[in-house]
């Protein structure tokens, strides 16, 4: 833990790797945040969507509500001569994509389809009109699982498909089959990872305004990729252009990724509001978001690891089998999730050996996106909780069988069997801080002392992960992305004060890029934090970009705003060494002034802002007018810079009703070089709490018919301060190589290990008593009925082993 | 998530607030009572209830009071909110055993936020099985006191719930306040199972001692209908306290077993788990309050 809250020092520096307070929260915890829903638009009518009410059906007929002057009714014929629908794509091998129109057409394919829209005075009375749409669809054969999306009789989804899958993949890396037929150790075991809600605080909305007389469109909107998903609806949107649409992200309460899709609400509203020629807004509500903003996860997997009997892995299969829903998201597609898994599963570990298939199944559910983690938790999930198997089965410590497997510190830059490029770590001492931190040994000494019949019995758990960060075009393009996320950008202004506004194509929503950004910009520029201001989310102002996501924020932004401050920096150094008239070299930034050598006067920032801007008639021809400077950054590695971390829980099971506490939970993090540490350690925090809500608590239910059990948050538990124990955080900083400062992201690893390191924790206190967990969310009523079957086994046939061995082939 | 259109009216008095009820009861128009609104406000957003009229009563100051009665008991008042009922001072009205178990039961409903403004007797009406007060009160022996124009009424707590979202109550009633018996409580315990903080328990259980000699009773909640009373033969719980551990821990096994054969066959039913769980939960109250 940092000193929390350091401010900057004396001199309002605040230089890379001061837990600086973040300059967002105070408006934030003032309640002065400014989201979606606060923005004021007079006059803005309001729009309530019509959703199905059945997973799979013709559209046979809709009838219009009695409607009053000023309001309206929207079907997809009312729109097709604007709104074309969206179509994901991938450039891979038998990926396939459907429309999925902004509201149905002939077909509905999951409950919660926008069916049709009603405009309205007031939400109030919006709702009150759409549920007097009369809506009839004739009801198709249902969906309801990926494995079921494969029966012989199961209904072809989309048209023109071989089948119901958004793809299939299959991969064999290194000589697997000799690696199997030498491994002396065969273990197979079955996961599943339930459909989560990823669940920001703010529920997605937008409101649209179309002004006829400029042919503008001015979309506010709460989402992650500004200049992506303003380029997004113009190639929707038919008869608008790029430039008519200016895209504007106020506060954002969170996003995960869910808010990096466009959604046919959006492109509804849009086109809405350009019929209308006016304001129309839609603030999703709590219902709406868990039918059909982004699901996430639901992730089916058998592996099997083919070891030795020291514990060395010879060779690793997985199976992923994926509910990716009834549509495709623009643009990261169903397949995100099961294509993810596969490529990360091998993980810290030298892994030379390894085949994997990934099917991405069409259902009739929500469609899945991108979620913190995206294939990582299910992947991680998968790995970690065999590793305590395998482990087990060897009578191995868990800690000292993945110690002989990571890749050795002097294999960096470590090249994976799937390809991914490790450009650093440093794997070792941070399983040793793990199992020093935990207390180990004294868990091990407690669960012996426990008595045969305790009714409450304690267990310990570790789960690895490695966090692909940063990564741009060439990584993207080769994983078949449409859509490229090469790189980031940054304008510096300084103002006659000497102060500096920074505009970056980054869009936060939470992340507290306006204090890293400032801090990186303070660090080169050696202006006072507090004389920063950070802009984000407005194409109209913000330089072309890609936005916030995948753990790429600070390298690829702070990378452009390292850029563009070195060359302002060059410039105030320039007109310095003219107005001192001493060579360039000779000067350098010492507080806000540029120093010359001894006999020049020190020149303020302010009195070079002053010649920069104003008096340029004291300048020379040779030095163009103007403080601004933009960059880009692409960095030099396109594969990404490589976080890693160590999670491990420790639990009390309660034996008599299942339920599992959170006694500690420990987290050892290695990002590089950190910007501002307290705000990396908030996103460990935030991350884990949604970590300890995949391990326990999250499941979204559907029945046999596709209706979904989970609507409103009552049933769908996300933990809150009860749920989430004081957590610890341990820190290395091993540098990127290539990157600014040597730093790496660090979005994402928070909420990969809980249900791993959870799940192995759980199973651990268990071992004596023959239950193993596999699926996450681990539930009490999982946990006793896994005791009573245990029990019942053992009692049926004393003799038989818990654990099976896998035969070898 | 907006409620279906409603009128809105605020009593400034229980009189008013009667008058009102029963004129709509008179044309069959469908009022209800808002107090907190903790629960009805979500299922009117949800439009799971659509009432035409709505009366807010949470506002007449007499049904916010607790106050010792001469004879010893405590009248809590049907707008008095968890919160208050959580916070209500040692040495006032609340004070003794009884009151550290109203405390206590006060201090585990949702969350603080919902506790400033949902009320005990908005509870009792609305009637979710899951909710503590119906359960909580019954094993207290509290009395219901509910008004309409003919006058005043008392149904016994045990008896006020009668299933998912059903009361005693008569239409045109309202639930004015909530009497605590003047007998001292010897011993309480109260025990929920809920799977996050703040979630509507999946197994409740409350049991009270006023009589050291006497058989105890346990109340079991959330079992999906009204509270269920269940009377356990267990002479040795009186002297649990003092039994060395490995006994207790028998008779901790022997409680559930008892509880477990007592469960009406209707309590989550077909459910090993739920019926498990309520067991559980009722045996931990029991000796919750052998221990306390």
């Amino acid at each position: 833990m940092h000193d929390a809250g350091s401010a900057a020092d004396a001199h309002g520096y605040a230089s890379v790797g001061h837990p600086v307070l973040r300059s967002e929260d105070e408006r934030h915890l003032r309640g002065a945040g400014w989201f979606v829903a606060d923005v004021a638009c007079p006059g803005a009518l309001h729009l309530a969507f019509v959703r199905s009410p059945i997973a799979h059906g013709r559209v046979k007929s809709i009838a219009a509500p009695p409607l009053q002057a000023g309001e309206s009714f929207w079907t997809a014929a009312d729109l097709a001569d604007i709104a074309r629908p969206i179509v994901a794509r991938l450039n891979r091998p038998g990926f396939q994509s459907a429309p999925y129109p902004c509201l149905a057409t002939d077909r509905v394919r999951f409950v919660g389809q926008t069916i049709a829209a009603v405009v309205a005075a007031s939400r109030a009375r919006a709702e009150d009109l759409a549920e007097q749409v009369e809506v009839d669809i004739e009801p198709l054969p249902v969906v309801a699982s990926a494995r079921a999306a494969f029966d012989a009789d199961a209904p072809l989804l989309h048209e023109g498909w071989s089948g119901n899958h958004f793809m299939k993949l299959n991969r064999s890396f290194g000589d697997f089959e000799a690696a199997v037929a030498r491994a002396q150790v065969h273990l197979t075991r079955r996961y599943r990872m339930e459909r989560l809600a990823p669940s920001p605080l703010e529920t997605r909305g937008c409101i649209a305004r179309f002004e006829p007389a400029s042919g503008q469109l001015v979309f506010h909107t709460c989402c992650q990729r500004p200049h992506i998903q303003r380029d997004f609806l113009a190639e929707q949107l038919i008869g608008i252009e790029h430039r008519n649409i200016q895209l504007i992200v106020p506060d954002v309460g969170g996003a995960f990724g869910v808010k990096t899709n466009l959604y046919p609400e959006e492109l509804a509203l849009a086109a809405i509001s350009i019929k209308l020629g006016g304001t129309v807004r839609w603030i999703e509500d709590r219902m709406e978001h868990l039918l059909s903003a982004c699901h996430a996860r639901e992730n089916d997997q058998v592996v099997t690891i083919h070891a030795n009997r020291d514990g060395e892995i010879v060779a690793l299969e997985a199976e992923y089998l994926v509910d990716g829903g009834a549509y495709s998201m623009l643009p990261s597609t169903s397949a995100i999730e099961a294509n993810m898994s596969s490529n990360v599963m091998p993980g810290p570990y030298r892994i030379r050996n390894y085949r994997v298939s990934a099917i991405s199944a069409c259902t009739n559910k929500a469609p899945t996106g991108p979620y913190r983690g995206v294939g990582r938790p299910a992947a991680c999930f998968a790995m970690e909780r065999t590793l305590d198997e395998l482990a087990h089965q060897l009578g191995i410590e868990p800690h000292e069988l993945r110690r002989r497997n990571l890749i050795a510190p002097e294999a960096f830059p470590y090249t994976t069997v799937t390809g991914l490029v490790y450009d650093s770590g440093n794997y070792p001492p941070m399983m040793d801080k793990a199992v020093e931190a935990m207390g180990h040994e004294q868990i091990r000494a407690a669960q012996r002392a426990q008595p045969a019949d305790a009714g409450e019995r304690i267990g310990i758990g570790y789960a690895w992960y490695v966090e692909q960060t940063a990564h741009t075009a060439k990584e993207f393009f080769a994983r078949g992305s449409v859509t490229l996320y090469g790189f980031e950008s940054a304008r510096v202004k300084m103002d006659l004060g000497g102060a500096l506004t920074i505009e970056t194509s980054v869009c936060p929503h939470g992340q507290g890029h306006h204090t890293s950004l400032a801090q990186i910009a303070s660090e080169v520029t050696s202006v006072a934090f507090t004389c920063i201001s950070v802009r984000t989310g407005d194409t109209d102002v913000v330089p072309y970009g890609n936005g916030t996501f995948a753990s790429r924020s600070v390298v690829l932004a702070g990378g452009a705003v390292e850029r563009a401050c070195r060359r302002l920096v060059d410039k105030l150094r320039a007109i310095a060494a003219h107005l001192m008239q001493v060579d360039v070299a000779l000067t350098r930034i010492q507080g806000e002034t540029v120093v010359g050598p001894e006999g020049t006067v020190p020149l303020p920032f302010a009195r070079l802002a002053l010649v920069g801007l104003h008096y340029v008639h004291e300048l020379p021809d040779t030095i163009e007018p103007g403080l601004e400077f933009m960059a880009s950054y692409r960095p030099p590695v396109e594969t990404g810079a490589f976080s890693a971390g160590v999670h491990a829980a420790k639990v009390a099971v309660d034996v008599e009703t299942g339920a599992v506490r959170l006694l500690d939970y420990l987290v050892v993090e290695d990002c590089g070089q950190t910007i501002n540490p307290m705000i990396v350690d908030g996103q460990v925090y935030g991350g884990v709490a949604q970590g300890i809500g995949q391990a326990m608590l999250e499941e979204l239910r559907y029945d046999a018919q596709g209706q979904p059990g989970t609507v409103t948050l009552a049933d769908y538990l996300l933990p809150g301060f009860g749920e989430v124990p004081d957590i610890r955080i341990e820190h290395q900083h091993t540098l990127s190589p290539f990157t600014a400062f040597g730093m790496k992201g660090t979005g994402e690893g928070g909420c990969i290990g809980g249900p791993a390191a959870i799940g192995n924790a759980v199973t651990d206190a268990l071992r004596g008593l023959g239950v193993s967990v596999t699926r996450a969310p681990v539930t009490a009523r999982d946990v006793w009925s896994a005791l009573q079957a245990a029990q019942t086994r053992a009692a049926a046939e004393a003799v038989e082993p818990v654990y099976t061995w896998t035969p070898a082939r | 998530m907006k409620p279906a259109p409603f009128r809105y009216q605020r009593a400034g008095s229980l009189e008013e607030a009667l008058a009102i009820v029963g004129s709509a009861v008179a044309v069959d128009e469908d009022a209800r009572v808002i107090a907190g609104g903790q629960s009805l406000g979500p299922m009117l957003n949800l439009r799971m209830v659509r009432p035409t009229l709505l009366v807010d009563i949470h506002r007449i100051e007499p049904l916010r009071a607790i106050t010792r009665l001469a004879d010893g008991r405590v009248r809590i008042g049907a707008c008095v909110t968890h919160a208050a009922l959580e916070d209500a001072p040692l040495d006032g009205p609340l004070s003794g055993t009884a009151g550290d178990f109203i405390r206590h039961v006060a201090d585990g409903i949702a969350y603080r936020a919902i506790r400033t403004r949902g009320t005990i007797g908005g509870s009792l009406a609305h009637a979710d099985p899951a909710a503590d007060w119906p359960c909580a009160l019954a094993a207290l022996g509290a009395t219901i006191a509910v008004v309409s124009p003919a006058g005043e009424r008392r149904i016994e707590a045990g008896e006020f719930s009668l299933g998912l979202f059903e009361t005693a109550l008569q239409p045109g009633e309202i639930i004015c306040a909530i009497e605590l018996p003047a007998a001292p409580v010897l011993r309480w315990g109260y025990r929920k199972h809920c799977r996050k903080v703040g979630e509507f328990p999946h197994a409740l259980a409350a049991c009270v001692v006023r009589d050291a000699g006497a058989c105890a009773q346990v109340w079991l909640g959330a079992t999906g209908g009204a509270p269920v009373s269940l009377e356990l033969d267990a002479p040795a719980l009186g002297a649990f306290a003092a039994l060395p551990e490995g006994q207790q821990a028998r008779l901790r096994t022997g409680l559930r077993a008892s509880i477990a054969a007592l469960l009406p066959a209707a309590v989550a039913q077909g459910d090993a788990y739920a019926r498990h769980l309520h067991a559980q939960i009722a045996a931990e109250a029991v000796i919750d309050a052998c221990l306390r």
